[in-house]
């Protein structure tokens, strides 16, 4: 018990710096390691070499809960065998002593002896104890099920991580950011991002593909929480293996689930629709392109990249506010919502860099041999609403506003192992629950002939928990003896 | 409808307010009660004829009715002063009087929101401090534990003036993805465990206090008035062993509501944010202090410290991830 | 695909991490954005072990449908791209030449474009001369299913070949130089060709 003491003051201690610094893989801002090492060029890499980015995945935190759960295997099988064979055997018999033990009473009487314990074995049974009976004893045990409850807990313990590991070891987690209208195919080529585990089986996918009908996003316009969002709805229409189209409506909490495969609402933005044509009046671009957001008003900016146009490249960059309107710091979004949707571009000319075959972000430029687009002097910057048109200067082509569409961003994540895991827990619980509030105690009963030809009865009962058993039972034994109380003699209760 | 969202709003507010009176007429009650208790019982060596009160005052007015409970309750019980005792009683009537007003300062809160009434942190201090009176006049009902209701109405005192000034959040809808049942369960778990962890830690707490002067001097005769007046350190420990023991599988349980709202929301059940992280470390400080209790040379004193910290653990978690570290959870408000 | 972790130790540990379940493993992710392959990958199946290519079918971008159905019999050279795609620019010009030459050979060409919008689609096969279909982004998720596992994460651009009895027989992923899938093409259209 004391290495397990120990152990659990260990990893207590352990896991704390994981919550103080950033962590490498945790869900909420991937970002924040790199963020960290730039603004702490010096400790950052000290901190990296001891683990502290890492720290759930670290071997000296790994060391402690292998340690613990070694140790907790240790401990609990040889306590099952002796549970095993406590409960076949019987209560053990009384001390001799029973006037040391807690709720000891003694009394006389002149009922049969066999009368008596008769009498006492039925009480106690009754009551739910195991109950043995000798010629002068009555032996009872009750409260086994906190021992059971006891080792039920820290065997499901082994088996819920083992089912949490299994998901692990077989899942995986990805993310894809799709636009209205857009369509995603469940194959590792699509996913924005994908972190398969160690056994992952990626052959193994689930056939299915969607398409965005529709997101919907609604807030609150009036009251304390303006702007706070009330309502995000993602109208799919999917397709799973060779079954026909369903339609389905995803929201926080609500998962589209194709056999264990998930698909969370986790994000959302604003693709606006753009139309780019080239110099050559050809449309040579036409559809959402995905602006990133920047804040909780949904500023977002984003990049419009068109590489076939001609006679030169062209590019955009700028801003997307769903309600724009302007400060003293200038543009910004007043609202969540798309109530007065601009976009304030730039545009750019030249060499977007896709030649040298280098893979490039579709939400940053590579400015290094683009000229940015000027008009009497001053860089061409022009705020568009929708059905508006950005001409550039000397007929090199043009950018349409068409109109507003969101994208949705989905987090998926297939994780099987769940029904174990599930099963494990509820055991859990109710084992957990019975150890620590069912009082494992024994009471003894034992009676002595006297001199003048009727008995001596003594009783006294002996928990085995730190919990103090039911504070009655010994009185309502009694009285199911039909004590007479005047012959009662109560001894002093034991000291703790 | 007579009343609509918004007088559900003011009214919960005026009960909160009102609650927030009568706990400090509660405090000062009951912090004129220890300072009598305190004045009346004997210290070592001081006066041989008044260390015969020392418990009175918890034992008589909580009426235990066990009696083998009375005869633990060493040393011998004397009547306390009547106007100490019935300062106490005054304190005990206070407290449940604001906890009417809290009670109904949260259901109102809940017909304004028209949901659950703990979707931010506001409303989680509310409940917390409303659990934790409960989980204190639960125990006052079986336990000589009055000594702890000076502690209890500060510590929800406190709670509820924070939530006031610092956490006010007026009632509304909650963002979508707060909108689950399981989060309903999840909440409603850690509360109930925060508000009876809370008398574990008082309990806890005085235990040390108790167990360090009855060193000092024995342990019939501690040294200090204070921890004198207070339970005996066995009635300290199986108050604070009940409360752990109730309030254990109950956080138990709300971390693994937790875990399986988490995968209903993000499609992961663990992920490490802090607030998962301090859920896990508490839980883990309350299982060492379990395993200390079970073991020989760590039982009491030591054990107690586990306790301690992990209520420390849950604090932190709540104030302290909440305000200064940035999560998931974040965006549970303020 | 498997988690790249290093080391026996560092295995042994990984996996009693991952037994624990607390800790998303980081191989293979890539970053927002940029689903494009850099390191390549050739592999060309021997014909024992060639898996069967489901059907599918599609919109094209100059307007027709596609059914993969239609060219059974032929080889079929599927390249996944996307006028968002650098790499892809570089092998534009060696898909066209090798779809060019090979068309004598009986080998047909088919893109599949991803992620992309029609027009620029269109402005991209413009840029470079594609005369080959390709089938639209919108219709084009029948064919990445299709092709499912050959296709890994980062995938555009990708080519796979089909062989003439419908059979996955190489899968080049990321860009391809001239030789390469001259090669392959070639080899393959000539395994079912009776006199050789």
């Amino acid at each position: 018990m004391r290495t397990a003491v120990i152990l659990l003051a260990l990893l207590a201690l352990a896991a704390i710096p994981g919550s103080l610094f950033p962590q490498r893989n945790v869900a909420s801002d991937p970002a924040a390691v790199i963020n960290y090492a730039r603004e702490n060029p010096r400790i950052a890499p000290w901190l990296d070499r001891l683990g502290m980015f890492d720290v759930y995945a670290s071997s000296w935190f790994a060391a402690i809960y292998v340690l613990l759960l070694v140790s907790m295997t240790g401990c609990v099988l040889p306590r099952s065998r002796r549970l095993w064979q406590s409960v076949r055997g019987a209560p053990p018999p009384a001390p001799r002593n029973l006037g040391r033990l807690e709720g000891h009473r003694t009394w006389d009487t002149k009922q049969e002896p066999v009368e008596v314990i008769a009498t006492a074995a039925a009480h106690l049974r009754r009551k739910g104890f195991r109950v043995v009976t000798t010629g002068e004893e009555v032996r009872a045990e009750r409260g086994y099920l906190r021992e059971v409850g006891n080792l039920a807990f820290h065997l499901s313990l082994l088996v819920f991580l083992v089912g949490i590991a299994a998901g692990r070891l077989f899942g995986f987690e990805g993310r894809v950011a799709v636009a209205e209208g857009g369509t995603f195919a469940n194959d590792l080529s699509q996913y924005d991002a994908f972190t398969p585990s160690a056994w992952t089986d990626v052959d193994g996918l689930e056939p299915l593909s969607f398409r965005l009908e529709e997101f919907d996003v609604s807030y609150q316009t009036s009251g304390p929480n303006l702007g706070q969002p009330t309502e995000f709805a993602a109208r799919l229409a999917y397709r799973a293996g060779s079954a026909q189209e369903k339609t389905i409506t995803v929201e926080p909490n609500h998962p589209l689930d194709v056999n264990e495969t998930k698909f969370f609402l986790t994000g959302n933005g604003y693709a606006p629709l753009i139309t780019v044509r080239d110099g050559r009046g050809e449309v040579v671009f036409t559809g959402p392109v995905i602006f990133l957001p920047l804040d909780s008003s949904f500023a977002s900016d984003g990049v419009v990249k068109v590489p076939d146009a001609q006679p030169t490249q062209l590019a955009f960059e700028g801003f997307f506010l769903p309600t724009a309107d302007i400060g003293p710091q200038g543009p910004y979004s007043a609202f969540p919502d798309a109530l007065n949707p601009q976009l304030f571009l730039t545009a750019y000319t030249g060499d977007l860099g896709f030649g040298d075959g280098v893979p490039q972000s579709v939400f940053t430029l590579d400015k290094d041999q683009l000229t940015q687009v000027r008009q009497n002097g001053q860089p061409l910057s022009q705020a568009l609403s929708v059905g508006e048109t950005m001409r550039l200067p000397g007929g090199q082509g043009s950018l349409t506003f068409d109109g507003v569409s969101r994208f949705a961003n989905f987090q998926v994540a297939y994780d099987p192992g769940k029904e174990i895991t599930l099963v494990a827990a509820v055991v859990l619980m109710v084992g957990l629950t019975a150890s620590l509030v069912i009082r494992r105690r024994r009471v003894w009963l034992r009676l002595r002939p006297t001199e003048d030809g009727g008995s001596l009865v003594e009783v006294a009962r002996y928990s085995l928990t730190r919990r103090e058993p039911p504070p009655d039972e010994i009185e309502n034994l009694m009285a199911a003896l039909h004590r007479p109380d005047r012959s009662a003699t109560a001894s002093k209760d034991a000291p703790a | 409808m007579m009343f609509d969202a918004q007088t559900f709003a003011q009214l919960s507010n005026g009960l909160v307010y009102s609650a927030i009176a009568v706990y400090a007429l509660a405090l000062l009650a009951y912090a004129a009660e220890t300072a009598g208790r305190v004045a009346t019982t004997g210290t070592v060596g001081a006066d041989s004829q008044a260390r015969s009160r020392l418990v009175g005052a918890a034992t008589i007015g909580a009426g235990s009715p066990d009696r083998s409970r009375l005869a633990d309750a060493a040393p011998v019980v004397d009547d306390p002063p009547s106007r100490s005792r019935q300062l106490g009683a005054v304190g005990t009537s206070l407290t449940v009087l604001a906890f009417g007003l809290n009670l109904g300062g949260v259901v109102t809160r809940g017909l304004a929101a028209g949901r659950a009434p703990w979707g931010n942190m506001y409303e989680f201090v509310l409940v917390c401090a409303l659990t934790a009176a409960a989980a204190y006049l639960a125990f006052l009902s079986r336990r000589p534990v009055r000594a702890f209701g000076v502690w209890i109405v500060a510590i929800v005192l406190l709670a509820l003036g924070l939530a006031v000034t610092v956490l006010y959040t007026p009632a509304g809808d909650l963002v979508p993805v707060l909108d689950s049942y399981w989060l309903v369960i999840h909440v409603a778990a850690a509360i109930t465990a925060g508000g009876v962890f809370t008398v574990g830690a008082v309990a806890t707490a005085l235990f040390l206090v108790r167990h360090r002067q009855e060193r000092r001097g024995t342990a019939q005769e501690p040294r200090g008035r204070y921890a004198a007046s207070l339970p005996t350190t066995r009635t300290l420990e199986q108050v604070a062993h009940t409360a752990h023991i109730f309030a254990f599988p109950i956080w138990t349980f709300a971390v693994i509501a937790g875990a399986i709202w988490a995968e209903n929301s993000w499609g992961r059940y663990w992920g490490w944010d802090p607030k998962e992280t301090w859920a896990f470390i508490t839980w883990v400080c309350y299982a060492a202090h379990l395993h200390a209790q079970a073991t020989a040379g760590w039982r009491g004193v030591r054990a107690s410290w586990f306790a301690l910290a992990g209520y420390a653990a849950f604090l932190f978690n709540f104030f302290g991830v909440n305000l200064w570290i940035t999560g998931l959870h974040s965006y549970a408000g303020v | 695909m498997t988690s790249r972790r290093r080391g026996g130790a560092r295995a042994a540990a990984a996996l009693v991490v991952a037994t624990m379940g607390l800790v998303g493993l980081s191989a293979c992710t890539t970053d927002p954005g940029t689903p494009t392959a850099t390191d390549g990958v050739v592999e060309v199946i021997a014909p024992q072990d060639r898996q069967q290519v489901k059907p599918f079918t599609g919109e094209l971008l100059d307007g027709g449908d596609f059914d993969s159905a239609s060219l059974a019999g032929k080889v079929v050279v599927y390249n996944v791209w996307g006028s968002w795609c650098a790499p892809c620019r570089t092998e534009a010009p060696v898909l066209k030449r090798v779809s060019e030459e090979t068309r004598d050979l009986g080998v047909r060409f088919v893109g599949i474009n991803v992620r992309d919008n029609d027009a620029a689609a269109r402005a991209f096969e413009d840029s470079y001369g594609i005369e080959y279909p390709s089938i639209t982004t919108d219709t084009s998720s029948d064919a990445v299913l299709a092709f499912g596992p050959a296709l890994p994460p980062s995938a555009v651009p990708s080519t796979l070949v089909v062989d003439t009895e419908g059979r996955l027989a190489a899968r080049i992923v990321g860009p391809t130089d001239y030789s390469t899938l001259s090669t392959i093409v070639t080899e393959t259209a000539a395994e079912s060709d009776p006199d050789q």
